[in-house]
């Protein structure tokens, strides 16, 4: 398999620690951003990330190579996240009331023109409620819609990543869109038509 | 809107919700820092200016201390009539005393009385080859 990380991970396992810091230096966005889409709390986000690093860095001798090491960090960082998640608090039903609802705005139809404030102030109302229908996915849902989503993963990448079926990447995946999309309902239909 | 639309639009607004989130932050500076703390090598203690500096400064003190513990006490000489000094300034140390000529050995001197115009105690200074000692007679039956 051909790595382009194998050399720095030789180094790092013969405890050069300079040669584990250019993969941190390398990976620690990607991490960031894969562990706040799970956790979805920048400080928790943050805390994860870096744990993660100096837990694989302890464990870098285990790696044997079978995967590339990018992909054996972002599946240590998104099994982190996702134990970080379950252990902060029951996961909420996903049968609750659409935040919209609960507010009592009226949906706001937006043109496609130039962004006007009344547009900008959609798009942030947009910004809330899928902020709020994230939270609203388990953390293995969310862990596979940022891998797809921002990573731009393979389903056969997500699948190997965290060591599970294609078919239930996709399942996962169609599942986290199909319920962002019924709480964004109505008010997304129309703005982004 | 179709199915497939829908989750394109969605994709794109999760999309644009993080990238604006990562753009907020300040992340190259927080990975710098990490990087840092963990995985620079830094010099080994011995070497660092926060070690020896302090070390260097009581090292000095040290120093100091020790040379002026080891300078012999500084001897305050008056110029006083013999007849003016008591018992209290009679000077501890040591003085080296040269053995007796042999001309003073020849000629040995009987003292038959000694008595004091002072008072119980004299005590006196003088220099003996160039070295100042301080002489103290005691009359124990009066002077």
């Amino acid at each position: 398999m051909n790595d382009p990380d194998e050399a720095w991970v030789k180094k790092a396992q013969k405890g050069d620690r300079e040669a584990f810091g250019k993969l941190v230096s390398q990976y620690y966005e990607m991490v960031y951003v894969v562990s706040y889409g799970v956790v979805r709390n920048r400080e928790q986000a943050r805390d994860t990330a870096q744990d993660v690093f100096l837990k694989v860095f302890r464990d870098i001798r285990k790696f044997e190579g079978k995967s590339k090491f990018k992909t054996w960090l972002y599946r240590v960082a998104t099994n982190a996240a996702i134990d970080l998640t379950r252990k902060r608090r029951p996961q909420q039903s996903l049968d609750a009331t659409d935040a919209s609802a609960e507010d009592g705005e009226a949906p706001v139809i937006i043109p496609d023109e130039a962004p006007s404030p009344r547009d900008e102030a959609s798009r942030r109302d947009l910004r809330r409620l899928l902020d709020e229908a994230i939270e609203k996915l388990p953390p293995e849902h969310r862990a596979v819609l940022v891998l797809r989503e921002w990573k731009e993963m393979s389903y056969e990448e997500i699948a190997e990543t965290l060591e599970i079926q294609i078919g239930t990447v996709m399942s996962r995946l169609h599942y986290a869109r199909k319920k962002l999309a019924e709480i964004l309902g109505h008010d997304f239909e129309e703005s982004r038509q | 809107m179709k199915p497939e639309d829908r989750e394109r639009k969605i994709g794109e607004l999760y999309r644009d919700m993080l990238r604006e989130h990562m753009e907020s932050l300040d992340l190259r500076r927080e990975k710098e820092a990490f990087i840092h703390r963990h995985f620079e090598s830094h010099p080994p203690m011995i070497f660092s200016a926060r070690a020896w500096v302090p070390a260097l400064a009581a090292g000095m003190i040290f120093l100091v201390v020790g040379i002026v513990r080891m300078l012999p006490p500084q001897v305050q000489l008056e110029n006083r009539p013999t007849g003016q000094y008591t018992a209290a300034d009679a000077i501890s140390g040591s003085v080296q005393v040269q053995p007796p000529s042999a001309e003073v050995v020849r000629k040995p001197v009987q003292v038959k009385s000694l008595s004091s115009d002072v008072g119980p105690t004299m005590v006196y200074r003088k220099i003996v080859d160039d070295v100042p000692i301080t002489v103290v007679w005691v009359f124990p039956v009066g002077g």
